[in-house]
């Protein structure tokens, strides 16, 4: 029988030796099974990286499916990323997607860049669909970054702008367990 | 050729020029976004054997760079599986901060995994809200038994060469200059990656056995496999060579100023003249300028067969170069140098600005070293999306190919150029420095011979490229 001293080390764990991802991560598989979209991450270049793995884990399609970064560094970090942000949105334009995936990573959320306040704005300058996912890696592992993705989706697609575009024709393949 | 493809096309002075007054600047696109600070720092220090990082940040940063530098070794080459450890930040310790829980996670990596070192890297969350790595190492050295070192890491804090400059600076901090010398002694500096598999091993083995051929000793690969042992002694040696002038230039640098250890500063040792000047650069500080030229005197002459290949491949021919995101930039300069020296005419195809902007010193010293090959930018490197496997870009390197009557191309093998090609992106062809490199690439420009009628499959380029 364990006893409870050792079941209170285990559970006091600080040294993890982890087995699973972030948040952002689990976020990226599930929005990059969505055929036809473009991942756009408001993040520092290391995080995009997790959407390159992401990428090849759902084996999407790069002829058709993208994926983005606003390469964020210290100037972001200190004043604010917002307008890099929407200039990118306005940049993925040329890709003629029908859905765009805005991700926010640790530190943009950390510094309070609005990403869903500037996706709202810039939805009138661009034909695409966007769906602004907040899935900073400190939000929890994996699995908790698939939830927080498929949640934004099924809020966005209930949504009464929804079926306006009609480029959208949205085919999600569920991420592999 | 239709020009309007052709976002430059001159010398590599001329592009680094036109990168320095700020032109030639790519959209605010991932079309090419190297690793960030914290990855490429990680990749120096994973380099040291019984060494356990504390990375100060979310799961996903260290599930990330121990997928990447540490479980590909484990599961293709069976190497043992060594930890890679973190706190694991959550959004308590985001807004409360994380300083006891990283001192807590020092002391239980000591008593876990009983390392030499262990060191604290910081990532973007703790770097913003300001945990103190630093303070917390002095404090933990002082309750474990290993040593423990910090660097400040948050991969917004910097681009991927600032990352692995302020790796290298930090490993310096180990070395303990004691007055004495080691005899005929080197560090191979600028390795990477990881103690059990380092990257380019092939490569960083045929430097070892020149090295070794013309009598000198290595103390140690810094970091590729070396101990804390061998940093430790790193000043007692005579010379620093880099395998990678570009990775190594820092801490050669650093030392040669604090240790007064000459750096024999020479490019990749890609064809015969630039491994002779690479061996020389280290032979003729020695003292060992008559066994190194004795040697590359035998190794030569061993390899009349494959010069002669290489010699029939490219003499009066265009060679173009498309290597410049995998195996690397500084690799596809040395590659145009060899296939001149072998008696073609070297275009470097998509070397990418950002690429020149970031490895500006090592760019400059080439230059300066004689290297300016052709440069030929596309319209589609520019482009938004994965550049190296667009549409625009497999076109435009067609067009560019049907532009000369003598062309053959050099770079990935699911290329298709229309025109002979030399695969230089699987690993089972290297090394490709020294001798023994020699020998692969006069094998694959043998095979590139051989087969170069042979079709290549239309459907498989729709599928890969679209179009």
């Amino acid at each position: 029988m364990t006893e409870t001293g050792e079941l209170m080390t285990a559970t006091a764990q600080r040294c993890h030796d982890p087995y699973l991802r972030c948040a952002f991560y689990g976020a990226a598989q599930a929005a990059l099974g969505v055929t036809g979209c473009c991942v756009l991450a408001h993040s520092p270049q290391g995080c995009y990286q997790l959407v390159g793995s992401a990428f090849g884990w759902q084996e999407a399609d790069y002829t058709e499916t993208f994926t983005l970064s606003t390469k964020l560094c210290e100037d972001e970090i200190v004043h604010g990323g917002e307008e890099l942000l929407a200039r990118t949105i306005l940049e993925a334009q040329e890709l003629k997607v029908s859905i765009l995936f805005v991700f926010s990573s640790c530190g943009p959320e950390i510094v309070g860049d609005d990403i869903v306040a500037v996706c709202e704005d810039m939805r009138p300058q661009v034909d695409f669909e966007i769906v602004p996912i907040k899935c900073a890696g400190f939000r929890g592992d994996q699995n908790e970054g698939t939830d927080i993705a498929l949640d934004a989706m099924l809020k966005k697609t209930g949504s009464p702008r929804w079926g306006e575009n009609p480029r959208l024709g949205l085919s999600h393949r569920s991420p592999r367990q | 050729m239709d020009d309007s493809r052709i976002a430059f096309k001159g010398t590599l002075e001329q592009l680094l020029e036109k990168v320095e007054r700020g032109e030639m600047i790519p959209k605010l696109q991932a079309s090419h976004a190297p690793p960030c600070k914290f990855w490429t720092a990680f990749q120096v220090i994973n380099g040291i054997r019984h060494m356990v990082p504390v990375i100060h940040g979310p799961k996903g940063c260290t599930y990330s760079v121990a997928g990447a530098y540490k479980m590909r070794s484990c599961e293709y080459r069976g190497v043992p599986l060594e930890p890679t450890s973190c706190t694991a930040q959550d959004e308590a310790d985001v807004v409360y901060g994380g300083e006891g829980k990283l001192l807590e996670a020092v002391k239980e990596a000591d008593q876990r995994y009983h390392p030499d070192l262990i060191v604290i890297f910081s990532c973007c969350c703790s770097g913003i809200i300001g945990d103190d790595v630093e303070t917390i190492a002095q404090i933990a050295e002082r309750e474990v038994n290993a040593k423990v070192l910090a660097i400040r890491s948050e991969g917004f804090g910097g681009d991927f060469r600032s990352g692995y400059e302020d790796a290298f600076r930090m490993i310096m901090q180990l070395m303990e200059p004691t007055g004495e010398k080691m005899e005929k002694t080197i560090n191979i500096i600028g390795a990477r990656e990881g103690p059990t598999y380092t990257e380019w091993l092939q490569d960083l083995d045929e430097i070892e056995r020149m090295v070794l051929a013309i009598g000198a000793k290595v103390n140690g690969i810094l970091c590729g496999g070396c101990t804390v042992e061998q940093i430790r002694r790193a000043p007692a040696v005579e010379l620093n060579a880099s395998w990678c002038y570009d990775w190594g230039q820092k801490l050669g640098d650093l030392m040669e100023e604090w240790f007064s250890i000459p750096y024999a500063r020479a490019g990749h040792p890609y064809g015969l003249k630039a491994t002779e000047e690479w061996l020389m650069r280290i032979a003729v500080p020695l003292g060992l300028e008559e066994p190194a030229r004795e040697m590359i005197c035998k190794e030569t002459k061993e390899l009349t067969k494959e010069i002669d290949v290489l010699r029939q491949f490219f003499d009066g021919k265009t060679a173009l170069v498309e290597i410049t995101e995998f195996p690397g930039p500084i690799r596809a300069l040395s590659l145009a140098r060899m296939t001149k020296e072998f008696g073609a005419h070297p275009i470097v195809i998509n070397i990418h600005p950002y690429t020149i902007k970031e490895r500006m010193p090592s760019i400059k010293f080439l230059l300066q070293k004689g290297q300016n090959p052709e440069v030929i930018l596309t319209k589609g490197l520019f482009s938004l999306g994965t550049f190296r496997s667009s549409w625009q870009t497999e076109v435009e390197l067609e067009m560019i190919a049907a532009q000369y009557d003598n062309a053959v191309y050099l770079g990935n093998p699911r290329r298709q150029p229309g025109v002979p090609q030399v695969n230089l992106s699987t690993m089972s062809g290297y090394p490709h420095f020294g001798y023994h490199g020699i020998k692969n690439l006069a094998r694959l420009t043998q095979s590139s011979m051989e087969h170069a009628s042979r079709p290549r499959s239309k459907l498989f380029r729709k599928v890969r490229y679209g179009g």
